[in-house]
């Protein structure tokens, strides 16, 4: 079955906000931009490469309040204003999650939808295919989290 | 954000079949054998056998090995591990886009003074 159809490995996030798309689009394309609003309070970015276009790369460091950092590689598959999207990778190369991000106008607000899916490995991949997914699964990871809490309350 | 590590992508592996869900549902309010375990289920015992070995490999649960009826117990800590990961990613972008939201504010108040200087 097609990875990019199964709704257990998607973790869905959005924000309706208060700025025309082109200006929220442009919030990706800076690494002046980026480093304002990547990350919770108190984290920043250091860019070393940012090649805004399909196969082009975003390099940087995250810096983590707690003063550690963490290097980080997001690969552009597609950048159109509507739709960017990415794969984030480690150092060597491995995608770690593929993420989408639709930018919908919305009387002149722009809609910010992120949808990632969990990361590719072959070792993954072989257990798929041995273990076998629900395709009629309606599950997203939002449930799934409601689902694992639930569990450990019961646990406890 | 740092890597996923691989074990969570066998437990969550592991908890996309609804009939693996039940068994864990079942487990979180107690042991149980097998028998018991396979009751609510219309498959055969061999199947049930299948999914608790996905549960074991994915350390979901464990299985006594000196009882002889060698019940099934749940095993927290993986399931612990996915939901504070899900959490945690999902807290992530929160933040991104108050942070987010908070610049582009700014940003427009500066063009809009910009514009009337």
């Amino acid at each position: 079955m097609s990875l990019a159809s199964d709704p257990a490995r998607e973790i869905v996030v959005s924000r309706l906000l208060d700025a025309p798309r082109e200006l929220v689009f442009s919030m990706w394309t800076k690494a002046e931009h980026l480093t304002r609003w990547w990350g919770p309070e108190g984290f920043s970015t250091t860019t070393h490469e940012l090649d805004f276009r399909p196969g082009g790369s975003w390099r940087f460091t995250m810096h983590v309040p707690d003063g550690s950092n963490f290097p980080a590689v997001i690969k552009f598959q597609s950048v159109e204003i509507g739709r960017i999207e990415y794969d984030h990778e480690d150092l060597s190369g491995t995608v770690l999650f593929k993420s989408t991000v639709d930018l919908a106008e919305q009387e002149g607000r722009t809609l910010m939808t992120i949808t990632t899916l969990f990361p590719t490995s072959v070792e993954r991949d072989r257990l798929i295919r041995e273990v076998g997914w629900d395709q009629g699964l309606k599950l997203t990871l939002d449930r799934l989290n409601q689902y694992l809490t639930s569990l450990l309350e019961a646990n406890k | 954000m740092q890597a996923v590590a691989d074990p969570l992508s066998v437990t969550f592996a592991a908890l996309a079949d609804p009939t693996r869900r039940a068994i864990l549902a079942r487990l979180s309010r107690g042991e149980s054998t097998v028998t018991e375990l396979a009751k609510p289920f219309k498959i055969s015992m061999p199947a049930i056998t299948k999914h608790l070995k996905v549960l074991e490999n994915a350390g979901l649960i464990r299985r006594s090995r000196d009882a002889q009826w060698r019940p099934c117990a749940l095993e927290a800590a993986p399931l612990k591990e996915a939901s504070v990961w899900v959490e945690n990613y999902r807290q992530f972008w929160d933040q991104s886009f108050d942070r987010l939201d908070a610049y582009l504010a700014e940003i427009q108040t500066m063009e809009t003074t910009n514009d009337q200087a």
